[in-house]
């Protein structure tokens, strides 16, 4: 077991940089779960706005009351100086003045500059009053058109504008999400973690071992070459192995779960592809590259693959021929497997099985190819011996 | 009769059009500490990665202690140890670490792994560095930490390939007493250099190498007596008339003289007291000269004469 104790030494010593991936992560995983918690909760803003009213006509009063249904109204300040320490403390979001002659302006069909306002952020909520304001004007000018006196289409303008919307967000959103889904969106991402985690640590400690005067001095000593293999693998393995677990286990206890059900379905498919993770790293380290190399290739394998499978973008907003393209990755198919869970789409055994059966097939394409490579580079110079 | 450890017979490797190795045989005996001279690109390497099994070759025969060397052959590899030029230690891990990593490949057991690497930490003078990383070590300690891991496992046969390469003088002298001690000890040695003197100095036997030939093989002594010059004879001196350097030329033993404007230089070929009759003729001819020296051949001059190529000017 020398290979092995020594390859896990090695591993031990590139696992700072591993630790960084992992907390960052972790970090994140902590702020989505707060974060989906709150965002299922609305609630109506109320601005403080202050309104004077000089013109005292039944106009001037149906817009003071489509101001103060939904805000709260506040009475004039005693001088303008005050009035601006109010804005600019932010007591007050927004004043209205309405002057005298507004009525007038306003029956005359002026839409322009009918009140004096004050305000000093520029918001969705100054915003919202001057629509509301805006509203106002149009709809008593449109029923001025329709016939109706100054006072009736003040009235009906009124009635009208204190109708509140009725909002309906139809996607997932509008229900409150569930542990079980928390700790999905927790494991959509994972992959490119765990691509990012194996890769960064697996393949400079694998190409430790690789290194040609260190294999020379390997293929010298008396190790057969599958014994060697073994114990490379299983301690790559048994690395993959706690990385996994650590992410599955911090994944529950973040969101609270306890696995069942279908749940091991999840913890199954992200096995499957922290395997394949591994496999991968297996198969690059087998081509020596250099640091930077494998930097830049974990760059492209986590990144690439993610966007691709739609990890970072569901996979339902994405076009049909990048989809098409990403079959061939097995990141498409951890995605969908667990879309079916999560009830995305619907849920079917075969559907499952065929997504971690494709993600195994994945696994066994690179242990072949990374045996055949070794094969080729190692151990076929000696055997090729001609007998003349 | 000692028994023969190594046999290479006849053996070719051709890399394309290069023929690497040209029928190339050899035969070393326990207890040898053989050397293989050669300039860069003469086969030396070429030779060892065919006797380890780590290249194929097109032709011929390998036996390693009576047995014929294959990739498979592990029980023959297990008693092998190789240093080869370029330092192969673990950076990850500790000086103690790599030479038990290394001679774990070799060693099961772990207690008797512990004092082989105990053993082999002592040999090279490494107890104050054990817990040391490699990139803390200087050149020639990484050089005795190279050696420690190929010899912790206490081969039978120790292969070095040059494994003076870009060290220090101090620590190459200890590395070469090291290696004789080695083979006190026991252990067949076959060491691989461009370096004459190291070899001359070390070698119980050696054979000169030259384009993936064996162009020489013998003692120090038996490779010298194998050439014609048997002492060199260098004199200082501004002016030598054309009549003095033709009776020293015609002095016995004298057969060739070589004069630059201020350096004579006289070779001989056997004879006993070939400077006092040089030094005669001057003497005679009542000429002024400077410094003298004496010399015997070295393998640079065995090299010389059976290749005509300077073993040091040798291109690869």
């Amino acid at each position: 077991m020398q290979v092995f104790k020594a390859f896990l030494k090695i591993l031990k010593s590139k696992f700072p940089s591993a630790v960084i991936y992992i907390v960052l992560f972790f970090l994140v995983g902590m702020l989505m779960t707060k974060t989906e918690a709150k965002e299922n909760v609305w609630e109506k803003t109320q601005l403080k706005i202050v309104v004077e009213d000089l013109d005292n006509t039944p106009e001037s009063r149906a817009i003071v009351d489509i101001i103060s249904k939904g805000n709260v109204v506040i009475a004039p300040l005693e001088s303008e100086d005050d009035l601006t320490d109010a804005l600019y403390y932010t007591t007050v979001d927004y004043a209205v003045t309405i002057p005298k002659g507004f009525a007038e302006r306003l029956t005359a069909g002026e839409t322009e500059n009918l009140l004096d306002t004050s305000h000093i952020h520029e918001s969705y909520a100054t915003a919202n009053v001057e629509m509301l304001i805006g509203k106002f004007v149009n709809t008593y000018g449109a029923y001025r058109l329709l016939g109706y006196d100054s006072s009736e289409a003040s009235a009906k303008s009124n009635t009208a504008l204190s109708e509140d919307a009725v909002v309906e967000i139809l996607t997932k959103e509008t229900e409150a999400k569930s542990s079980n889904e928390t700790l999905l969106i927790f494991f959509r991402f994972l992959p490119y973690i765990l691509l990012c985690v194996i890769l960064n640590m697996l393949c400079p400690a694998l190409i430790v071992m690789s290194k040609k005067d260190i294999r020379f001095r390997t293929d010298c000593s008396g190790i057969r070459p599958t014994s060697y293999t073994m114990q490379l693998f299983t301690a790559s393995a048994l690395y993959i192995g706690v990385i996994w677990l650590t992410f599955v286990v911090v994944g529950a206890a973040l969101n609270g779960v306890v696995y069942t059900g279908r749940l091991w379905l999840v913890v199954l498919n992200s096995l499957l592809f922290a395997l394949f993770g591994g496999v991968l790293a297996l198969f690059i380290s087998e081509f020596a590259p250099s640091e930077t190399v494998v930097n830049l290739l974990t760059q492209l394998c986590s990144l690439g693959m993610c966007f691709l499978c739609g990890v970072f973008v569901d996979q339902s907003l994405m076009g049909a021929g990048v989809l098409s393209v990403a079959q061939f990755l097995p990141a498409y198919w951890y995605v969908r497997v667990l879309r079916m869970i999560g009830g995305e789409i619907p849920f079917s055994a075969g559907g499952i099985a065929m997504g971690l059966g494709i993600q195994a097939a994945f696994i066994v394409v690179f242990v072949l190819l990374t045996l055949l490579t070794r094969r080729s580079r190692y151990a076929g110079f000696a055997l090729r011996k001609k007998t003349a | 009769m000692k028994p023969t450890v190594v046999k290479i017979d006849n053996l070719v490797k051709r890399y394309g059009e290069l023929v690497a190795l040209d029928h190339f045989s050899l035969e070393i005996k326990e207890g040898e500490i053989f050397g293989l001279l050669g300039p860069n690109g003469s086969g030396k390497t070429t030779t060892i990665n065919c006797l380890l099994s780590l290249l194929a070759y097109d032709k011929g025969e390998i036996e390693v202690f009576g047995k014929e060397m294959t990739p498979v052959s592990y029980d023959t590899k297990s008693q092998i140890g190789v240093i080869m030029q370029n330092v192969a230690v673990i950076d990850e891990l500790s000086v103690r670490e790599n030479i038990d990593y290394f001679c774990g490949l070799y060693v099961l057991d772990k207690a008797k792994r512990k004092e082989c690497v105990d053993w082999a930490i002592g040999f090279v003078g490494l107890e104050d560095f054990e817990n040391f990383r490699p990139k803390k070590l200087s050149g020639g300690l990484l050089r005795r930490l190279n050696i420690a891991c190929g010899i912790a496992h206490k081969p039978r046969l120790i292969i070095l390939d040059e494994p003076t390469v870009a060290v220090d003088p101090q620590s190459r002298n200890r590395i070469l007493e090291g290696i004789q001690q080695l083979n006190r000890e026991g252990a067949t040695v076959i060491y691989t250099s461009h370096y004459m003197e190291e070899v001359e100095q070390i070698c119980t036997r050696i054979a000169i190498m030259d384009k993936g030939r064996k162009v020489a093989e013998g003692t120090k002594d038996e490779l010298k007596s194998m050439i014609r010059n048997t002492e060199s004879v260098t004199i200082e001196i501004l002016e030598l008339p054309e009549d003095v350097r033709a009776k020293i030329a015609s002095q016995p033993h004298v057969y060739e003289t070589e004069y630059d404007g201020n350096k004579l230089t006289v070779r001989c070929s056997g004879g006993r007291h070939n400077l006092i009759r040089i030094l005669g003729v001057l003497q005679e001819a009542e000429l002024g000269f400077g410094r003298v020296y004496s010399e015997l051949p070295t393998l640079n001059d065995v090299f010389l004469e059976i290749t005509g190529t300077a073993l040091r000017d040798s291109k690869e």
